[in-house]
């Protein structure tokens, strides 16, 4: 096998990687943030039912999250499961929204309420405030935990091996077996070249929002 | 005063490194009694496994130990986290020998060096109970919707060489007992796995009551112990071990020991 038919079979493992990223987020993103809503809501029960369900998905292992969702519909109740690429799907999806979801809420609760007044002195309804004065203002002050957060996701996506997802690692365990070790070395450059190219973009983007000083 | 800090600093990073690498011995099994030969596996019945009562038995446990004390060498055993792995750390040091119900593949023998074959398996296929009369040739096994094997295993191998199947339907899973799993929780219709384990590990009695085992006619493999390339000197005294033993009987008397069941008092290999 020659160096370049070795990284193109990596390559297709990175693009499974990629794909776990880039569907997590599209689900995180806005799940995290009706997480955050449902845990600064007034009503207690569903404050409490929120946090229960933040304090279990972070106080777990994502990987058992994953076996969990993947294995126990068939072990319990003896039907055929999720099968394994939706069953990563969800596992990081929940994970991830409720992570995202606590910074949501700091992002929310740093607002000083003079913005909220403002909002309505000049008379617009509740939903006008949230979406036009406060979400960019939160969205500015998160981005850098935010940033933190998908990195480490990044790095997540290997997690999904474990249910044979066959992700960028897995390709790469594949090829110690015939003896080929340095392809699990070389993984990282693929890692290192996606997270440069996230940092360029998080940099850029909190530029961006450096016009909007408050 | 930064430079002196900077000096201070990189001599202990330097003092430091070089006594870490003083630390390190050179891998490989020296010649002298003593060593402790760091014996690399992953548990799995009946090769490596604890009984009820918490102790570490298994076939390959039984014949590493009084392999290992008969040419004078401790031992102790390393839990593999990955048999895929296991070549990075046999070539490591992480461990001197793979000794863990190894079948003896040509890949394999490229990259390490592989005892005489010390047990003779075969690859067979697991399903539910109830589905597993469908199952009796090898080209049945295209009828399954999902096949899980172990990666890298001769299992993988052999399934993905049937004629007409296709990759999509070889799930290829951590390990055998992983596959097994995959069965029992429905997201595999079948598994192949090896005969030694399949016995031990399904049907009444086990944990897998729903689970049975089936031969659909794979080719028999044999079972050896891997060591690194450069320890050639030690697997030639470890190979006149294997042969004193299979004259003495002793792996008959193993093998009756953890392959025989005891009701019926036969085996069907």
């Amino acid at each position: 096998m020659t160096f370049w038919s070795i990284v193109a079979e990596l390559g297709e493992g990175f693009l499974v990687s990629c794909e776990i990223f880039f569907i997590t987020l599209i689900i995180a993103l806005p799940l995290g943030l009706a997480i955050s809503f449902g845990s600064m809501a007034r009503w207690k029960p569903v404050r409490a039912v929120i946090k229960t369900i933040v304090w279990i998905v972070r106080g777990t292992p994502l990987m058992l999250q994953i076996m969990i969702i993947y294995y126990a519909p068939g072990l319990l109740f003896n039907v055929r499961g999720i099968n394994n690429f939706p069953a990563v799907i969800i596992a990081f999806g929940i994970n991830y929204a409720c992570y995202f979801s606590e910074i949501y809420r700091g992002g929310i609760e740093s607002i000083s309420k003079g913005q909220y007044e403002a909002g309505q002195v000049l008379g617009m309804t509740k939903g006008q405030i949230f979406f036009r004065v406060v979400l960019l203002q939160v969205i500015k002050r998160i981005l850098p935990p935010m940033s933190n957060e998908i990195m480490t996701l990044v790095k997540d996506t290997s997690l999904a091996r474990i249910i044979s997802v066959i992700e960028l690692l897995f390709v790469a365990e594949t090829f110690t077996l015939r003896g080929i070790i340095w392809p699990l070395f070389f993984t990282a450059v693929f890692y290192l070249a996606f997270i440069g190219i996230l940092t360029i973009v998080f940099g850029r983007l909190e530029k961006k929002l450096n016009y909007f000083k408050v | 005063m930064k430079k002196l800090v900077a000096l201070v600093c990189s001599l202990v990073l330097l003092v430091s490194g070089m006594a870490l690498f003083a630390g390190c011995n050179e891998i490989g099994i020296p010649d002298e009694e003593g060593y402790t030969i760091k014996i690399g596996y992953t548990e799995y019945e009946p090769m490596n496994y604890y009984d009820d009562d918490g102790n570490f038995v298994g076939f390959d446990t039984e014949f590493a130990i009084k392999l290992c004390t008969d040419l004078g060498y401790k031992y102790e055993f390393v839990l593999l986290n990955n048999w895929a792995t296991k070549v990075v750390d046999l070539n490591g040091g992480t461990i001197d020998l793979i000794w863990n119900g190894m079948t003896i593949t040509p890949d394999l023998q490229e990259s390490i060096l592989i005892s005489t074959p010390y047990l003779t398996n075969q690859q067979v296929l697991i399903a539910k109970s109830d589905v597993l009369s469908q199952y009796s040739t090898l080209e049945d096994l295209l009828n399954a919707t999902v096949i899980a094997v172990e990666t890298g295993s001769a299992a993988e191998t052999l399934v993905k060489a049937i004629e007409g199947m296709p990759e999509s339907k070889v799930r290829p899973v951590q390990s055998q007992a992983r596959a097994l799993m995959e069965v029992g929780s429905n997201q595999a219709d079948v598994a192949v796995i090896d005969y030694t384990m399949a016995i031990s590990m399904t049907g009444e009695g086990t944990n897998y009551t729903d689970v049975g085992w089936k031969d659909v006619g794979f080719e028999e493999e044999q079972y050896g112990i891997g060591a690194r390339k450069s320890d050639a000197a030690f697997m030639e005294k470890l190979n006149a071990k294997i042969a004193e033993y299979q004259e003495s009987g002793y792996l008959t008397e193993l093998y009756n020991k953890y392959f025989v069941t005891e009701e019926e008092g036969t085996t069907n290999s």
